[in-house]
Parts: C-alpha cells; structure tokens; sequence
C-alpha cells in the first residue's frame, strides 16, 4: 500500500512540474499574441495606466480634487496657453509656473487631479455593471438556452420588450424614478445590461447544445447543472470576455451620459461627464474644463474597444490550432 | 445469466408528419464478456436503441415500450437520478467522431478524470472503490485520480502520459482522441461497453488498432460490448454475435460465424452479397433494390416487403414473428422455416 502511494507522489510531482510549465507557456503564448496585437497592445496599456491611476489615485494626484488651493485659480488655463495674468496669480500663491498642469475648473480645483478621480468613478461603475449584467445575463441564457420552453419564452419576451428602449431614455426614466445615487446608477444601468448577454449566451447556447460533447456528457452521468455551467459554457465563455470588454467603454459613455444630465454621481464627487457638464457654462472662454474629461473619456473608451477587438482575436481556442 | 436483456424495446418520434417507429419491438440478449455486433444501413434505428437503453433519446423520441433489463433492474422504470449513477459508471459509451465529442477547451486528463470524480470513485489504498460525496476534491484524492487517469492513459497505449495529461484535444490525431475516449469509458470499469461506430470516422489502419485495443482492454476486464458498425467484416472479426437491424427491427440475430455463412433473411443475404470481394473472377455486385423505407408509412407487415427478392403473398397474410431456425439463430421473415 505504501508503495503504491509513494508511486502515485512521484508520478504527481512530475505531472506538477509539468502543468505549470504548460500553463506558463500558454500564458506567455498569451502575451505574445498580445503583443503582437498591435491595437489591443496599445489598448490594453493605456487600460492599465488608468487603472492604475484610479486605484493610486490619492498619491498620484497632484492637489486635492475637492476643494481649490485658492478662488483665484478659477478657470486657470492649461500650463501652455498661460498668460502674464495667469503667472502673476501663481507666483502671488507662491506655486510652480507649471503647477496646475492642465489647468483648474470654475471653482479652482485642479482639473487634473479631478480627471485622475474621475477614472475611479467610471471604472467602478463600468466593472460594476458589466460584471452584474455579464453574471445575470449568462446564467439566465445559459438555462433559457439549454432547457427553452416557458422559462427561455419568459425571459426573451422580457427581453425583447427591454431592447425596444433606448438605452439613455430608459435609463434617465429609471434614475428620474429611483433618483440619483450610485448604487441606482448601478441598478439603472444593469436593469437593461443583462439583455445582451442574455441573448448571446443563449443564442450560443442553442447551437452549443447539439454538439457531441454534450451527449457525451450527458452518457458519462453528468448532472444538468454540470453539463450547462462546467462543459459548455466555458466553450462560449471567450464571446462572453469580448462582449463584456466592448460593454465596458458602452458603460462607461452611459455613466458619463447620466452623471452629464446631473442624474448620475452627484457633485462633489469628480465624474467625468459631470465635469464636462459643468464646464459647458464656459465653453467659450476657457473650453479647457469640458475638453480634458471629454478626451480622457474618448481615449479610455478607445482603448477599451481596440482591447476588446484584439482579445476576440486572441481568445478563441477554436480559430488557435498550431 | 444475462448482463442485459432488452424485450420489444419500442422508441417513437413524435413528429410532424407522423409517428416514427425508429426502434420497433427489439429484443437482444448479452451474457458478461459477450461482444455483439449490431449491424444495418443508415438510419436503421442502430444509434437510437444505443440510447434508448441509456434513456437518452433527443427530444421528441419516447421510448414506449419494453423492457431493459440490466442486472436485474429494468432502467426504464430507474427514477433519473440513479439512472445518472449508471450512466459512465455501470454502462460506458463511446461515440463515433471523436473530434467532437471530447470538449474542446479542457486538456484530456482532466476529461477522463471528470468521471472519476461524478461517481466518486477513487481507487484507494487497497483497490477498493469507495464513494466520496465532497464535489471539491482534496489533494489526496485528487493526486489518487490522476494516478488513476494515467494508468489509464497506458492502459490504452498513449506514449508518453504525463504529456498526453495536459494536452487539448485538437492536440492529438483522431486515433488518439479515440483512444482518450476509450479511457473515459473504462474510467470507472464499466461491466457494459455501447461502441456507436467507434471506427467509422478513422481511417483503417487506425481502426484495426483501435479494434485491437477494445479486444484488449474486453478481455482483460470482462466488459460486455454492443459494438455498432456498418461495417460487415469489422462485425465478422470482432463480434461473438451479430444482430442485424433493418427499419428499427432485428431482422436477424445470431452467433455470427452461422450468420456469416449461413444467412437466413432476405435482407442479410442482400447485405452480404453486396460486398466487393477480392477474387479472381470478376463478379459483379448485387445490391439490393430500392431505397430504406419512410418510417412513418411501413404499410407492409414485414418492412422489408418491397425491396425484397423473395416476396410472396404469405408475407401479407400471417403475422411475422421471431422464429429459431437453429440453436440461437433467430429470424424475423415469414418464409424462414
């Protein structure tokens, strides 16, 4: 009996030493292929910056995004197009010629560290509601896909009834009726973000539960529970990762879109589409407040999707055969 | 006594244009360590009694009638959940294209291991087989699994087994993605083996290795096997029995050197006639006449009625039963004495 362990401890050892250095080489082929990805290099970078930037926010950012050093740094333009007038006020408030880099906003705070907390608000809230539609949506379409009948007609009817709004009218309803907040902001924009996946993953579903490998599952004893979330949906989960990518920067647009009609994150909290709102009073003499959050917004947005594009080439194993 | 003995086994799709008799009133024998083969054209209702005994026919096909009777216990009276204990532990199946029927995104050994884990078994210290309810192996068990796995993977001659482990599927040839399935199916020794054309989707040389194995691996456990095949010769060389089916019946049934040779119904004597033979003289093959039927309208007591040579008005007139016409050689057809 011992003998029969202590084979079975030798031969796992090997197996061990052998699955990591196949799950190394995939994740390094996985680098690569990114890599190689011009675009989704570049997006997935920049992503990465701005997560980065969120989650440091307090030690990165150069002032305090809440309040303003001083009223006079009102509407102080980007460190380029300074005037004598904008140099005399920082050299009175004893600060650095390029201090304030990008500028402050109407009440003289800091436009960049604004941006820098800002990138928190929207990341959150597009991690949030991607990930509670992408898990609603997913387990719904996988059972409606699989078992169809009453439940599947239940909740593409619904669906199909959720799809025939415009997302923003939809969402402004729902906020007008649950007022603003984050966690409504949240539910607002889940409420009608789960009908995608839903319809993906049961459309997969569908042409998923007809392949083989489910009736062989099916013969070796497998519950139904199993067979649906452990065989086939991690054989549609890579559409999923796309889908949900893409969905990121949707979400973040809708959270600025609301926060931009006053019906998201509430001021003082720094948002970006709130911030471009706020800079709209001023467009024409200092265009700098709206246009930064603005640019931030369409730069994190562009990432995300040239990202999202690059991993729907990457991650599907089928279309991967050396 | 016999592992598993399934009387006027009836499965119907309901469909549209009619009721579809695909398995009609078959009745086959099996005695431990027997191999069978079930032989019949395309759509003959081969594959569909395979999954009748299973209880696994797709949606709108019912079994309706009959028995099946698997160690004493009729399956079909089994409530689903003990049927799911029987599935891949007492009665493996494999399937015919294995490219397909391995899930693409997990690596071999942990499909073969996955059996292991649904019916908890493990191996343990001294070959017993014990049940483990907790769904989240430990490492103990879970080293004692992949112990498991890789003997298997010897078992079924893939070189290299450590490698072959953490393989995908698209990583290995059709040969040896069969030869997985193979392992899947003797993973938990089952006492019944259901081949649905396990060599259809390879190509010979392959197939003879394969056929290789199953005699292997049968003899060595005493697993019975149902081996379906539309391949005569694969049946004459590997089968101790052969039934033949014809539009969802067993036409004829028997040991398979006196069905071979000795063939009783019109429809397997068809069949035989229609292989190419290697031999000097040039002779050229009969095939038999006609087309399968529709399922839905057999107007004819026997199915075969209207393709066959042999055709009287007695066919119509009396009813057609299961006649012996030697020691454990039964034959459906009316002018058989």
């Amino acid at each position: 009996m011992d003998e029969q362990v202590q084979e079975g401890m030798v031969m796992n050892v090997n197996l061990y030493k052998v699955k990591l250095k196949i799950w190394l080489m995939n994740f390094s082929s996985f680098l690569r292929d990114l890599m190689a990805h011009r675009a989704a290099f570049l997006g997935a970078v920049i992503v990465l910056i701005c997560i980065l930037a969120a989650v440091l926010a307090p030690r990165i950012a150069p002032h305090n995004p809440f309040q303003a050093d001083s009223l006079r740094l009102r509407l102080l333009p980007p460190f380029w197009a300074r005037g004598e007038n904008a140099f005399q006020i920082l050299a009175k408030l004893g600060k650095e010629k390029f201090s304030y880099l990008l500028g402050c906003d109407e009440l003289g705070r800091d436009l960049l560290s604004r941006i820098i907390y800002g990138a928190r608000a929207s990341l959150l809230v597009g991690v949030l509601a991607v990930g509670i539609s992408t898990f609603v949506g997913v387990s719904l379409g996988a059972i409606a896909g699989y078992y169809r009948g009453w439940f599947d007609n239940v909740f593409s009817r619904f669906a199909d009834l959720l799809l025939a709004f415009p997302y923003l009218i939809f969402a402004i309803f729902i906020m007008a009726v649950m007022g603003p907040g984050f966690s409504n902001l949240i539910f607002a924009l889940t409420l009608k973000g789960w009908v995608e996946f839903f319809r993906l993953v049961r459309g997969e579903m569908l042409s998923e539960k007809t392949k083989e490998y489910v009736d062989a599952a099916k013969v070796t004893g497998q519950s139904k529970f199993i067979i649906i979330f452990f065989e086939i949906l991690p054989n549609i989960i890579h559409t999923v990762i796309v889908l949900a990518t893409l969905r990121m920067g949707y979400m973040i647009i809708m959270e600025a879109s609301l926060s931009f009609l006053g019906l998201g994150i509430q001021p003082p909290t720094p948002a970006w589409g709130s911030m471009v709102n706020a800079g709209r009073a001023y467009m024409l003499n200092a265009w700098w407040v709206s246009t930064f959050p603005g640019l931030f917004m369409l730069v994190l947005v562009l990432s995300i999707n040239l990202l999202g594009e690059g991993l729907r080439d990457i991650l599907d194993p089928r279309l991967k055969i050396d | 006594m016999d592992l598993l003995r399934i009387t006027n086994l009836t499965t119907v799709f309901l469909t549209r244009r009619g009721v579809v008799r695909a398995v009609d009133h078959i009745n086959l024998r099996i005695k431990e360590g027997e191999v069978i083969g079930l032989v019949g054209e395309s759509g003959c209702g081969k594959s569909v009694s395979m999954l009748s005994i299973l209880r696994l026919v797709p949606y709108p096909g019912k079994i309706i009638d009959g028995e099946v009777i698997f160690n004493g216990e009729n399956l079909l009276k089994k409530p689903l959940t003990e049927m799911r204990k029987i599935r891949g532990k007492e009665i493996a199946m494999i399937f015919q294209d294995p490219m397909t029927t391995l899930n693409p995104v997990f690596r071999v050994g942990e499909q073969i291991r996955e059996s292991l884990r649904i019916h908890g078994i493990i191996n343990g210290n001294h070959g017993e087989k014990k049940r483990v309810f907790s769904w989240f192996a430990n490492k103990a068990r879970r080293e004692f699994e992949q112990q498991r796995v890789m003997k298997l993977i010897e078992e079924v001659e893939l070189p290299s087994p450590e490698e072959r482990y953490h393989q995908y599927p698209y990583e290995l040839s059709g040969g040896m993605q069969q030869r997985v399935l193979t392992a899947i199916a003797l993973s938990c020794e089952p006492k019944l083996i259901l081949a649905d054309e396990p060599t259809t989707a390879l190509d010979v040389t392959v197939q003879a290795q394969i056929l290789e194995l199953f005699n292997r691996v049968i003899k060595k456990h005493r697993t019975s096997m149902i081996l379906v095949t539309h391949n005569l010769g694969v049946a004459a060389e590997f089968c101790q029995r052969i039934g033949v089916m014809y539009a969802g019946r067993i036409v004829e049934t028997g040991p398979t050197n006196k069905v071979m040779e000795n063939p009783k119904h019109p429809y397997t004597c068809g069949l035989l006639r229609s292989i190419p033979k290697i031999s000097k003289k040039r002779v050229r093959i009969k095939p038999i006449p006609g087309n399968v039927p529709d399922l839905v309208e057999l107007s004819h007591k026997c199915a075969f009625y209207p393709r066959c040579e042999k055709a009287s008005p007695v066919c119509e007139e009396k009813e057609i039963e299961l006649k012996e016409v030697e020691e454990g050689h039964l034959v459906h057809c009316a002018l058989s004495k």
